[in-house]
């Protein structure tokens, strides 16, 4: 890709709100399998690292700024990062629910819509973020707002 | 911001264990037998509510533990029972339908409760998202 467009898509609003798009729908995956397995016996809840994916992203967007360089990922222990920078999820077992049935399982239907609604706004912030960036991008293509 | 929707979440969840408690004392409202098939009367289960949804000190509500009520079992006397006792007394469940009853139409709209506030908290985002959009 030539230097002036990498420059638009590699960095800045666009690329992070890009990656943040593309962990709520892989995370939106985990939760609704969660859901299916409301009633499994055994079953565990499962997650995304949300705090670890967040931590990985701030080092990105720091190290982006620092460098003046595009935005490149880390692995980190539950994140693969692939060669063209596409990142990936390992699922780990949800720790924080307080209520347990007799087969150990920690399920609570009501938690997973909680989770599914807050991934939902972020997934919602991130599409408006890219929708206003691609808004500004084809006011600069046709020259007039 | 996000964490007002744990509130909520842990609020559903307690009334949730609760509505099941209560279904359980209604369920068991003559039962005379335990677990083990043994002569003993059901005890009415009641649900204890603690502070902080994981742990004392976080926001939220979480449940402490679903006990039995140490009340007086209900006596009726009946000497032909199978378990009558020697004064012909058969022990039945403390279970009250109309306290149950209306135990469960306040875990109802305990619950209901919840989801409008979660509602609010989720409609409150989406107009702070219009500034974006």
């Amino acid at each position: 890709m030539s230097n002036w467009l990498s420059n638009i898509f590699d960095r800045g609003p666009l690329a992070v709100a890009g990656k943040v798009a593309a962990f709520a729908e892989a995370r939106q995956a985990v939760l609704a399998d969660n859901m299916a397995n409301i009633d499994t016996p055994g079953y565990k809840v499962r997650d995304l690292p949300v705090a670890e994916f967040q931590k990985a992203l701030a080092r990105a967007i720091g190290q982006a700024r620092t460098a003046d360089g595009p935005l490149r990922f880390e692995p980190t222990r539950h994140m693969a990062v692939g060669r063209d920078g596409q990142l990936t999820f390992e699922p780990v077992e949800r720790q924080d629910a307080n209520l347990l049935f007799h087969d150990r399982g920690n399920r609570s239907i009501e938690q997973e819509i909680g989770e599914m609604v807050k991934n939902t706004l972020v997934h919602r912030v991130a599409a408006e973020v890219m929708r206003k960036q691609q808004g500004t991008l084809e006011a600069a293509i046709r020259g007039k707002f | 911001m996000f964490g007002t929707f744990d509130i909520s979440v842990s609020g559903m969840r307690a009334q949730r264990v609760r509505m099941t408690a209560i279904a359980q004392n209604l369920a068991n409202i003559n039962t005379t037998h335990n677990d083990a098939g043994e002569p003993e009367a059901y005890r009415r289960l009641v649900t204890i509510m603690a502070q902080g949804a994981d742990k004392a000190g976080s926001p939220g509500v979480r449940v402490a533990g679903v006990v039995e009520d140490p009340g007086p079992l209900r006596r009726v006397n009946d000497p032909d029972h199978p378990d009558a006792g020697p004064d012909g007394y058969v022990s039945y469940p403390n279970v009250d339908m109309v306290t149950e009853n209306v135990d469960a139409i306040e875990a109802a709209r305990a619950f209901e409760a919840n989801v409008a506030a979660f509602e609010m908290t989720k409609s409150l985002i989406s107009n702070a998202l219009r500034i974006l959009a």
